[in-house]
């Protein structure tokens, strides 16, 4: 018995000389944070000087996810006098800093779904009013010494957290200094003001590229997208919508996508068919598609639609010998300050490609593989299929796939056609070749003759 | 790792298209009118089968370029 508590002991003693070694050595000297609530994503952007005061060098600096409630989508760090990113691998910042020294860091968050529409229902010519609640403190597993907070939102203030010292001014909120405070500290933050910014979720996005040798690669998004603000309850009058500027507030009549500048051949279309609605304009950097959904979008309402275009092939594949590297964004450009709940990425690879290779800017949830049978096909082509949950703007990078292809077989298709027409001709050249008929063929009798 | 090109411009997708499919049907024509034209003893087996390869490589080959310029993916 002795023995075991005698473990214990030990055991006991090396936690917590652990937990000293892991982070009691960082302490935030100075935060500023500020919480921007002004679109239906809450970012917020700390810079924090931390202090190295403990006896060896710290290659990590933890941050935390709990400064508002909601999910955390993304979260970026890099040095305040350089614009360089700092690598963030599963929520530590990689960052060196020496035992005495100090750095000034920039971390953003972007937090999706953070604030919440209260009241939850809504008639049309109502308010629209959301919340969020989060942590008063900057939320860090080290002790921060000063720390000062600022809360921007998008129109009038309904109430707020009011803890001393904090100061209001139109729709600007401040609070602190507050000193001192240790670890893992918490006291609740509420803020509850009105917002009309589109509040826009795509619950669901399947992209598709489908890599093609001959000329254009094509990209289809199908997507259904849900007004995540107050639901519409009552009546909905469309002639109140007319005339009525608060009657639409809420509502969500267009919005614009960017595609890339060498799309061409869009198409925008449902389960029903093409939706007329909507204007494509080309401008330098981009094509840009003005989307109109057949009605507009009230609190609740959902729908649905897919977007289509080619891209020349050489936009997005390069290639050395018979390598190929298929190059494009995870995820395209939806709408402004996009938060996709759900994406699948498929990459429809050409039939005969090889040793498949994907790499991606950051970890996605599940990886798997498919075959998608189509024309001038035998076996089916491999699809790459990728999911992840969660995504912001700052998820539209490129990731790539590579592959290999043994030369020549660009030309399978074409000779599959001719393979085609050839056979044709044989069954024709056969067919007239074969007399069906039960009567004697007399020519041939009397040639015998 | 070089930008990759396609073995021929998509520009001239529908262009070939035209010509391969009008030489194509012009030789599958020969082909049905010596089909009919010849009785079955006097038809030559290599006049049939040249006729036949030549039309074939001329109609999948403009078929193949018009799938492209129509969209379908290949």
């Amino acid at each position: 018995m002795w023995r075991n508590s005698g473990v214990w002991a030990v055991l006991a003693v090396v936690l917590a000389v652990g937990a000293v070694g892991t982070g009691a050595s960082l302490v935030n000297e100075d935060v500023t944070r500020t919480i921007n609530a002004q679109t239906h994503l809450t970012n917020v952007e700390a810079k924090v000087t931390v202090k190295n005061t403990g006896s060896a060098a710290v290659h990590a600096y933890q941050v935390s996810d709990a400064n508002i409630d909601g999910v955390l989508a993304f979260v970026s760090a890099k040095f305040e006098d350089s614009d360089d990113e700092l690598p963030v691998r599963d929520g530590a910042v990689q960052v060196n800093i020496a035992a005495g020294k100090s750095v000034n860091l920039v971390i953003t968050q972007v937090y999706t779904h953070a604030q919440k529409p209260f009241p939850t229902e809504i008639h049309q010519k109502d308010d629209q009013l959301v919340k969020f609640t989060g942590n008063l403190y900057f939320a860090s597993e080290y002790p921060t010494t000063t720390q000062k907070t600022s809360v921007v939102v998008p129109g009038r203030l309904e109430s707020f957290t009011k803890s001393k010292p904090y100061s209001n001014k139109g729709q600007e909120l401040s609070y602190g200094p507050y000193t001192d405070v240790k670890a893992n500290a918490h006291k609740d933050l509420s803020v509850h003001f009105e917002s009309y910014t589109p509040f826009l979720t795509v619950t669901k996005l399947v992209r598709e590229v489908t890599v093609s040798h001959w000329g254009y690669a094509s990209i289809s998004e199908d997507i259904t997208i849900v007004h995540s603000g107050a639901k519409l309850v009552g009546e909905f009058s469309r002639l109140d919508l007319q005339r009525d500027p608060r009657a639409g507030r809420t509502a969500l009549r267009s919005f614009t996508t960017r595609l890339p500048a060498a799309a061409s051949g869009v198409n925008y279309r449902d389960v029903i068919g093409n939706i007329s609605t909507s204007n494509l304009r080309e401008e330098e950097d981009a094509v840009i598609v003005e989307i109109q959904p057949r009605f507009p979008l009230f609190g609740g309402w959902k729908t649905q639609y897919s977007l289509a275009y080619d891209v020349p092939s050489g936009e997005i594949l390069s290639t050395e010998g018979s390598t190929y590297v298929m190059s494009t964004r995870f995820v395209g450009h939806v709408f402004d300050n996009q938060v996709v709940d759900e994406a699948e990425v498929r990459v429809v690879l050409p039939e005969g490609a090889a040793d498949v290779q994907v790499n991606t800017p950051f970890p996605v949830d599940e990886q798997s593989e498919d075959v998608k049978v189509t024309y001038f096909d035998t076996t089916g082509r491999s699809v790459i299929v990728l999911k992840k949950a969660n995504l912001v703007e700052e998820h539209m990078q490129d990731f790539t796939v590579s592959y290999t292809m043994p030369a020549g077989s660009t030309v399978r298709e074409p000779l599959m056609a001719v393979a085609f027409f050839f056979a044709l001709f044989v069954v024709a050249i056969v067919l007239n070749r074969v007399s069906l008929s039960i009567a004697p063929d007399v020519q041939a009798d009397k040639k015998k003759q | 790792m070089d930008v990759y090109s396609p073995p021929v411009s998509p520009a001239l997708y529908s262009q070939l298209a035209v010509v391969l499919l009008a030489i194509g049907v012009v030789f599958s024509g020969k082909f049905f009118v010596y089909e009919v034209s010849q009785s079955k003893s006097r038809r030559s087996i290599t006049q049939e089968l040249y006729l036949a390869a030549t039309a074939s490589v001329f109609l999948g080959i403009g078929i193949f370029f018009l799938a492209l310029t129509v969209g379908i993916p290949v």
